[in-house]
C-alpha cells in the first residue's frame, strides 16, 4: 500500500471517527432529532419480562416482542412524558401500566403475567394403589405431607446455607409470620398494610422500591390474613385475605396502576416452593405451577 | 560525549549502574506501568465517573472498529503482494543481475527438537530453487541439550553435509558468564564460528553472505532464497537493510486445534499487516541480514530474550538510525504450537505469547539508546518512542478494555448510571460495534484457508471449522493476547526478567506442505 493511499484511508477513517462520536453519543443519551429537525431529549422504558413471546404496544401501538433471545424489551425514543404501556401474551393476564417517561432516564418495570387459566391441581391425601393380590390399598402422597409441612415451617425464616451475615440480618429484621425477606427486598405488615423495604445496597436497590421511603405494597380493607412472596419473584407477592381471596400484586407502586390478579378463592392458606404454590380451599390441597 | 554503540548494548538495568540505572528501569517500568494505570483508571472512572467512562467506551469502540478497518486494508493489500511474489518467476527476474557471488548462510539452532524435525527443514531447503553450493548450514547446537542431541547434530552433519556448499555443526558451549540461555546466545556462537571456520576459511567477502536466521521447525518454500536475492541485489542501501518473510505457522495446521491455530494465524496477519508499514516494522522471528552488517552489529544479543527483534534495533542504533527493514512479502512456513494433550498446546501457546510480548524489553534499550546517540533526530526519536508505546499499550489493554472493562460502567456505575438511558444503551452500541468490528474476522478466514496447504483427503470435512473458529477471536486476543502482554510488562516493570522460553516443537503426522 502507497504510502499516498494510506495517508488517504487516515484521513478519512479519521473524519469518520470525529464525525461519528458525537452522533453516537447523543444518540445513546438519548437526544433525537424531532420533526423540525430540532433536537430533543427522549427516555426510555425497559420491560423486564423474562419471558418469551410477550408482545409490548405503547399506547395501543404494538412496539415489540420478547423472543428466546431476547425476553426483557428495551423501548427509547420516548419523548418525557406518560405512556400507557402493555404487554400482553396469549393465554395470561394483560399486564398494564401509565409510565411516566423522564428525559435521559429509562423506567424499568416488572410486568408479572399470570396465566388466565390457572387449573389448580388436586393434590390428594393418599395415593391409591392395589397390591400384589389385586387388594385396594391407600398410601400417603408424599407431596401433600411435604406440602403440609411446607404450610407449617412458610412463615419461619430460611435456613441459610451461607454464612452468618445473612443470619444476623435474618435475626435483626426479626423475621416471621408478618416480616418476610427474599433477596434484599424486606416486607413486613403494619396494621393492615403491607410494605417493602430494601435492605441491600444502595446501588443495587431494584427500581420498583421508593428509594427515599418505604414502599407500600399493598393494602386492603379486608383483613391480611398471611403474605408472601410470589413463586421466584421478589417484585411481586401473595396476599391472602379474610374472604379467603389470594391475590398475586406487583410491589411496584410506582405509577398510577397497580396490578393486582386474584389466583384463588376460597383460600385458608399458602405457601410456596420454588415456582410451586400450594393452597388449601374448603381442606383440599392444589398446587399451581408457575413454571408451565 | 561520543555515543558508544558496544557499551549500549544493554540487556536489563541491572546491568547498569548509577544514573544509567535508574533511566533504564524507569524505560523497563514505563510501558507496565501506562497499562496498568489504564485498567484502574477505566475500573475507578466506571465507580466514580460512570457517565464518562460510558462515553470513553463508546468512543474507544469506534476507534477499535476504525482501526480494524484499517489494519484490515493493510492485511488484504500485503495478502495480494504475497500471493503475486508466490507467482513471481524470481529466477528469471534474477537473470538481469550478478548474483553469483551471493551466499545464503541459514542459521538452524535447535534445542532438543526432534530428528525429524531438522530433517525435514534441511529438505526443504534442499528442494529449494537456488544453488546449493551457495547455502552455508549452521545447525546451531546446546550443549546443555545434552549429549543425545549433540549426536543428532553430528549425525544431520555426516547427512547432509555433502548436499550443500558448507555445513557447520557448532555446539554452543553452557553456562557462559553474562550470557542468557537461549536462540540470541546460540546463533550469535555458531555465527562467529562459522565465520571464523567457513567465511575466513574460504575468503568469502561478508559482504556477499546473507545469514537467514531461522528457527528450527522453519520451512521454505522453494523459491524463498531466489526471491530474497532478488530483494539484496536490487536493494538501493543492501548493507542498511534487514529482509523480513511473512512467518506462516502452518506446517501443523491440520493438527493443531483451533486456538492454537486462531493465534497462530493472528500472528501471521499482524506480521503480514507491518508488512505494510515498514516504518513500524521490526524483525521477528525468521529474517535475513547481510553478514559484514550482523559483524559490524556484534551478532545478536547474547543476554536477552527478544534476539530477533533485537538486532534490528542493534543496527538502527549502530547506523544512527540509517536502517530499516525491507518487507518481502514471501512466507515461510513454521510450526503452530502443538503439544501432546491440549491443555499442554494451550500452556504452551500462552508462554510463547508472552515471551513474543516480551519484545517490551527493547522498548527500555530503545530508550536509552536515544538518550545516548545524539545523531538520531528528535523528530524521528519522537516517532519510535510513539509508536512503541502504542504498540505495547494497545497490545496489553484494548482486548481488555473492549471485551472486559466495557461493561464495567453498567456493574458498578451505581442506581443514578444504571437508570439513565446511555446505562441502557451501552451494552446494545457497544454489541453492536463489536459485530460490525468482528464481520472483519470474513476476510481473516479467507485469507487463513488460502494460506493454507492443501486440504489433505481425511481433513477435507474440517474446512468448515477453519471458517468458524474465528469466533474465538475474542478469547484469543484477550486470553492468549492481552493477558500475556501484561504479564510479560508486569515482570519487567516488577524487574522479574524473564528467561527465554524454547517452544516445544511437536508434530503427529507429516503433512504435505
Amino acid at each position: 500500500m502507497t504510502r499516498r493511499k494510506k495517508q488517504i484511508y487516515l484521513i478519512i477513517l479519521f473524519a469518520v471517527f470525529i464525525a461519528t462520536i458525537p452522533v453516537i453519543v447523543l444518540f445513546s443519551s438519548g437526544y433525537r432529532l424531532d420533526s423540525r429537525l430540532k433536537l430533543v431529549k427522549t427516555g426510555g422504558i425497559y420491560l423486564h419480562i423474562n419471558q418469551s413471546g410477550a408482545a409490548v404496544k405503547i399506547n395501543g401501538k404494538a412496539l415489540d416482542k420478547t423472543n428466546l433471545l431476547e425476553d426483557n424489551i428495551f423501548i427509547q425514543d420516548l419523548l418525557p412524558e406518560t405512556y400507557y404501556a402493555e404487554v400482553e401474551k396469549p393465554g395470561y393476564r394483560p399486564w398494564r401500566k401509565n409510565v411516566e417517561v423522564r428525559e435521559q432516564k429509562v423506567e424499568a418495570c416488572y410486568p408479572m403475567l399470570i396465566p388466565l387459566k390457572l387449573d389448580p391441581e388436586w393434590i390428594p391425601e393418599y395415593n391409591a394403589a392395589q397390591n400384589e393380590k389385586g387388594e385396594k390399598k391407600r398410601s400417603l402422597n408424599k407431596e401433600y405431607s411435604d406440602a403440609m409441612e411446607l404450610f407449617k415451617n412458610f412463615n419461619k425464616p430460611e435456613e441459610s446455607i451461607l454464612p452468618a451475615w445473612t443470619d444476623s440480618l435474618t435475626k435483626k429484621l426479626r423475621l416471621g409470620p408478618d416480616r418476610k425477606l427474599k433477596e434484599d427486598v424486606f416486607l413486613y405488615r403494619r396494621e393492615n398494610i403491607i410494605f417493602a423495604e430494601w435492605k441491600g445496597a444502595y446501588d443495587r436497590m431494584p427500581y420498583f422500591l421508593n428509594p427515599d421511603k418505604k414502599t407500600c405494597a399493598f393494602s386492603s380493607e379486608k383483613k391480611i390474613l398471611s403474605f408472601g412472596f410470589f413463586p421466584e419473584r421478589n417484585d411481586s407477592i401473595l396476599v391472602l385475605l379474610e374472604n379467603g381471596d389470594l391475590f398475586a400484586v406487583e410491589i411496584d407502586r410506582r405509577f398510577d396502576i397497580h396490578n393486582i390478579y386474584r389466583i384463588a378463592k376460597k383460600c385458608e392458606k399458602f405457601a410456596t416452593a420454588d415456582e410451586r404454590l400450594y393452597f388449601l380451599a374448603e381442606k383440599i390441597l392444589y398446587r399451581i405451577d408457575f413454571s408451565q | 560525549m561520543e555515543y558508544n554503540y558496544t557499551g549500549c548494548r544493554i540487556g536489563k538495568a541491572d546491568e547498569l549502574t548509577g544514573r544509567n540505572y535508574r533511566v533504564y528501569r524507569f524505560y523497563e517500568i514505563l510501558p507496565g506501568f501506562l497499562s496498568w494505570s489504564t485498567i484502574i483508571a477505566a475500573v475507578i472512572c466506571s465507580w466514580i465517573f460512570p457517565m464518562q467512562a460510558a462515553v470513553f467506551i463508546i468512543a474507544f469502540d469506534v476507534y477499535w472498529l476504525l482501526k480494524t478497518i484499517y489494519l484490515s486494508m493493510h492485511l488484504k493489500a500485503n495478502w495480494k503482494k504475497i500471493k503475486a511474489h508466490m507467482n513471481t518467476d524470481w529466477a528469471g527476474k534474477l537473470k538481469n543481475y550478478s548474483y553469483d557471488h551471493i551466499y545464503h548462510m541459514i542459521m538452524l539452532p535447535f534445542y532438543k527438537e526432534d530428528r525429524s524435525i531438522i530433517e525435514k527443514t534441511l529438505d526443504s531447503l534442499l528442494q529449494s530453487s537456488y544453488d546449493k553450493n551457495k547455502y552455508i548450514i549452521v545447525l546451531a547446537a546446546e550443549e546443555r541439550a545434552g549429549a543425545e542431541h549433540l549426536e543428532t547434530a553430528s549425525t544431520m552433519e555426516n547427512k547432509y553435509s555433502n548436499e550443500f556448499g558448507h555445513f557447520i555443526a557448532t555446539v554452543h558451549p553452557d553456562g557462559i558468564q553474562g550470557e542468557l540461555a537461549g536462540k540470541g546466545s546460540n546463533i550469535a556462537y555458531a555465527a562467529e564460528q562459522a565465520r571464523i571456520n567457513i567465511l575466513d576459511k574460504h575468503r568469502i567477502d561478508y559482504r556477499n553472505v546473507l545469514v537467514s536466521a531461522f528457527d528450527i521447525d522453519t520451512i521454505v518454500y522453494e523459491q524463498y532464497f531466489t526471491c530474497l536475492t532478488y530483494m539484496m541485489v536490487t536493494s538501493k542501501r543492501p548493507y542498511r537493510t534487514s529482509f523480513q518473510p511473512v512467518p506462516v505457522f502452518n506446517n501443523n495446521i491440520f493438527e493443531a486445534p483451533a486456538l492454537s491455530r486462531v493465534v497462530a494465524y493472528s500472528g501471521t496477519f499482524w506480521q503480514m499487516v507491518q508488512q505494510e508499514r515498514q516504518e513500524r516494522l521490526a524483525s521477528f522471528s525468521s529474517h535475513s541480514i547481510p553478514f559484514s552488517t550482523l559483524y559490524e552489529a556484534g551478532y545478536w544479543q547474547n543476554n536477552m530474550v527478544s534476539e530477533d527483534s533485537r538486532i534490528f534495533w542493534n543496527c538502527y542504533m549502530k547506523y544512527n538510525g540509517d536502517y530499516v527493514i525491507t518487507p518481502m512479502s514471501y512466507p515461510v512456513s513454521m510450526d503452530a504450537n502443538l503439544a501432546q494433550g491440549r491443555l499442554q498446546t494451550l500452556k504452551n501457546i500462552y508462554k510463547q505469547q508472552r515471551r513474543w510480548s516480551y519484545g517490551v524489553e527493547n522498548f527500555a534499550y530503545i530508550m536509552y539508546n536515544f538518550a545516548k546517540n545524539k545523531k538520531i533526530l528528535f523528530r524521528e526519536k519522537l516517532r519510535i518512542f510513539l509508536v512503541n508505546i502504542e504498540g505495547y499499550w494497545s497490545l496489553a489493554t484494548n482486548p481488555i478494555l473492549i471485551f472486559i472493562l466495557g461493561w464495567l460502567p453498567v456493574l458498578i456505575g451505581g442506581r443514578e448510571f444504571n437508570s439513565s438511558i446511555l446505562s441502557y444503551n451501552l451494552p446494545y452500541i457497544t454489541r453492536n460495534i463489536m459485530i460490525i468490528t468482528m464481520s472483519n474476522l470474513v476476510l481473516s478466514s479467507m485469507i487463513a484457508v488460502s494460506l493454507m496447504p492443501v486440504f489433505p483427503e481425511r481433513k477435507k470435512n474440517t474446512k468448515f471449522y477453519h471458517v468458524i473458529q474465528w469466533l474465538l477471536v475474542p478469547l484469543t486476543i484477550t486470553v492468549f493476547g492481552a493477558v500475556p502482554a501484561l504479564e510479560a510488562q508486569t515482570r519487567l516493570m516488577l524487574g522479574r526478567y524473564m528467561g527465554f522460553w524454547v517452544t516445544p516443537k511437536h508434530r503427529k503426522k507429516k503433512e504435505k506442505v
